[in-house]
């Protein structure tokens, strides 16, 4: 097998590791959509009370967090 | 007994449980150098993740924090919420590497490392001396923090200098007799207490003077000043907060030394995930406590007819202590029961304490082994350089205290700092721990660019007076520290293919060692 072939196949042993870093990067492009956009980062009340902002950015550090223990379960073994 | 009586009281017993784990850290050391500054690389799962958590959450979490939140609002949190879990990520990403290449070439500073891969001498020098130099500023926010932390839980009846002067001499005791491990065992203690102290804290000032609790926090916030409750920093000072804060942090010695110290890949992998999760929730009860400070000093505070907090007490902390970073402690001490107080503060100790023992642990590990053992004296014993760190915990502690009495200002501000130096290393270590037969780092290309980095990052840093003398613009140390990395990069990615690579047997033996484990 060539060396592209043995990266091939590093790629598809490391298919969970590959998906964890696309989810956190996806997390952290998330987060900063607070810096453009005016409708999220609002100090209006939501439901709960919170401002729109903060209960946007607790929202994206809940998924954040589901994507760290997928990693650490699935991907970094 | 008076409130500053009980509070102090609780401080200083809980002062004398590091203590006794110090010693019992000491009944267990082996006397080799190794043993004493990284336990013999056999730590595990539970007492790593709470190492790197407490490590890593220091006065900066428990104090500025807060400090922060209630001038910046949730900025802090937006911005937090990324660079603790990239910290974590980066973490273990380096941090893997670091362990298996550190456990196979026998590595125990970060200098070994660079000039074990670069072959060059002259970068284990310019790594040591300058990681020794940037951690000063990290050590005296933990020796401000436990000075704040005394003074003002005695009712300031202890001053700022007396105080962060007591917590030093605890601190050292326990390290120079315990060495290392004493560090690591008591960061497992302190780690869980400052967690538990912080929720707690933030609990009970939200539900005890907001009946309504978070819901009318907010509503109040939202009524002194609703750019509180938005991401209000600037795009370019929060990203430069996320790159320092998190993988500048991450490359200093305290951090870095853990991952050396590590039993194996599982301890690294669970230990990772645990201190993303402890280290970013952290924040949570911290928002809230720093959102009712900021409530609090725009009103005031007046239960059953006594004015408790006055309109405005921020700025009278500022004059007292140099910077808003009392706000913490000083809620506490005037709105929680005094033992509770007492209880809460010592958690407050525990997260300056359990990162100031790891600087100087660290620090003391670098200048023994990187300068002593190699320059000074290449044939000590094992038993006079476990003397000679021993005597760098106790000369770098008074030194961290020295700055400390000069209250430098914001601890917000000089963790920045010091991790801006801690980023310099980025190029040459990426390099190291990712051997591609690429050859774009060189020997001198990482020399020159970290040089360079770090050059640039002083003079463009607000807290270094060279600016204004060679009239240049002055950046918060952050920003100073991301300029310093791209030039860096520059200057080494400009100079390497002029320079002789990377021996091919070094690149092929890194190789070999983290495919072993793949």
């Amino acid at each position: 097998m060539g060396e592209k072939g043995e990266q091939g196949l590093r790629v598809i042993k490391n298919i969970h590791g590959w998906l964890a870093l696309i989810l956190f990067l996806i997390y952290i492009l998330l987060d900063y959509l607070l810096f453009f956009s005016k409708t999220l980062n609002s100090p209006a009340p939501t439901v709960d009370g919170l401002s729109r902002a903060f209960a946007y950015s607790l929202a994206v550090w809940v998924y954040g967090m589901i994507v760290i223990i997928y990693a650490a379960v699935k991907a970094w073994k | 007994m008076e409130a500053w009586e009980w509070v102090t009281s609780i401080i200083i017993v809980y002062s004398l449980i590091v203590v006794g784990l110090g010693y019992l850290a000491w009944r267990r050391f082996r006397h080799t150098v190794e043993d004493f500054f990284l336990l013999s690389r056999r730590v595990g799962f539970i007492v790593l993740f709470l190492t790197l958590a407490a490590t890593y959450h220091s006065a900066f979490a428990f104090l500025t924090s807060v400090a922060v939140f209630s001038k910046s609002g949730i900025s802090f949190w937006v911005a937090a919420s990324i660079w603790t879990p990239l910290a974590a990520v980066s973490g273990y990403v380096l941090g893997r590497r670091f362990h298996l290449i550190g456990k196979a070439r026998g590595h125990i500073t970060p200098a070994d490392l660079l000039a074990d891969f670069y072959e060059s001498e002259a970068l284990r020098i310019i790594t040591a001396l300058l990681m020794a130099t940037f951690v000063i500023a990290y050590m005296v926010v933990q020796s401000l923090g436990l000075g704040i932390v005394l003074s003002v839980g005695s009712g300031g009846h202890i001053s700022l200098a007396w105080a962060s002067f007591f917590f030093l001499l605890v601190t050292i005791f326990y390290l120079v007799v315990g060495g290392n491990r004493a560090a690591f065992w008591t960061d497992a203690l302190q780690g869980v207490w400052m967690y538990i102290g912080v929720w707690a804290a933030g609990l009970f000032i939200v539900y005890k003077f907001f009946p309504g609790g978070v819901s009318e926090l907010m509503h109040d916030v939202r009524a002194v000043n609703p750019k509180l409750l938005t991401m209000n920093w600037p795009i370019e000072l929060a990203t430069s907060f996320i790159i320092v804060y998190s993988v500048g942090v991450i490359l200093l010695p305290h951090m870095w030394l853990r991952y050396y110290s590590a039993r194996d890949k599982t301890t690294l992998r669970l230990s990772t995930a645990g201190m993303a999760l402890y280290v970013s929730s952290y924040y949570i009860p911290a928002a809230l406590i720093g959102l009712a400070a900021a409530v609090f000093n725009a009103h005031g505070l007046v239960v059953n007819g006594h004015q408790i907090l006055e309109p405005g007490y921020i700025g009278k902390l500022v004059s007292t202590y140099g910077s808003r970073d009392a706000v913490m402690a000083y809620m506490i001490y005037t709105l929680t029961p005094a033992v509770f107080a007492g209880f809460l503060l010592a958690g407050a100790a525990s997260a300056a304490m359990s990162t100031l023992d790891s600087l100087l642990g660290a620090t003391s590990m670098i200048l023994t082994r990187d300068i002593w053992q190699r320059y000074v004296r290449p044939k000590a014993s094992e038993w006079e350089l476990i003397q000679v760190g021993r005597l760098w915990i106790i000369i770098w502690g008074l030194i961290a205290w020295y700055f400390t009495i000069q209250k430098p200002g914001l601890i917000f501000d000089l963790v920045a700092l010091s991790a801006s130096g801690g980023l310099q290393f980025l190029i040459p270590v990426l390099r190291a721990v990712f051997p591609t037969r690429t050859e774009w780092i060189t020997k001198q290309g990482a020399i020159w660019g970290v040089l360079a980095g770090i050059t640039v990052n002083v003079l463009l840093c607000n807290k270094f007076p060279f600016h204004s003398a060679l009239g240049l613009p002055a950046y918060h140390a952050a920003i100073a520290g991301v300029i310093g990395l791209i030039v860096n990069a520059i200057v080494a990615l400009v100079i390497s293919p002029f320079t002789k690579p990377v021996s091919r047997e070094k690149l092929e033996l890194y190789r070999e060692i983290l495919a072993s484990e793949e």
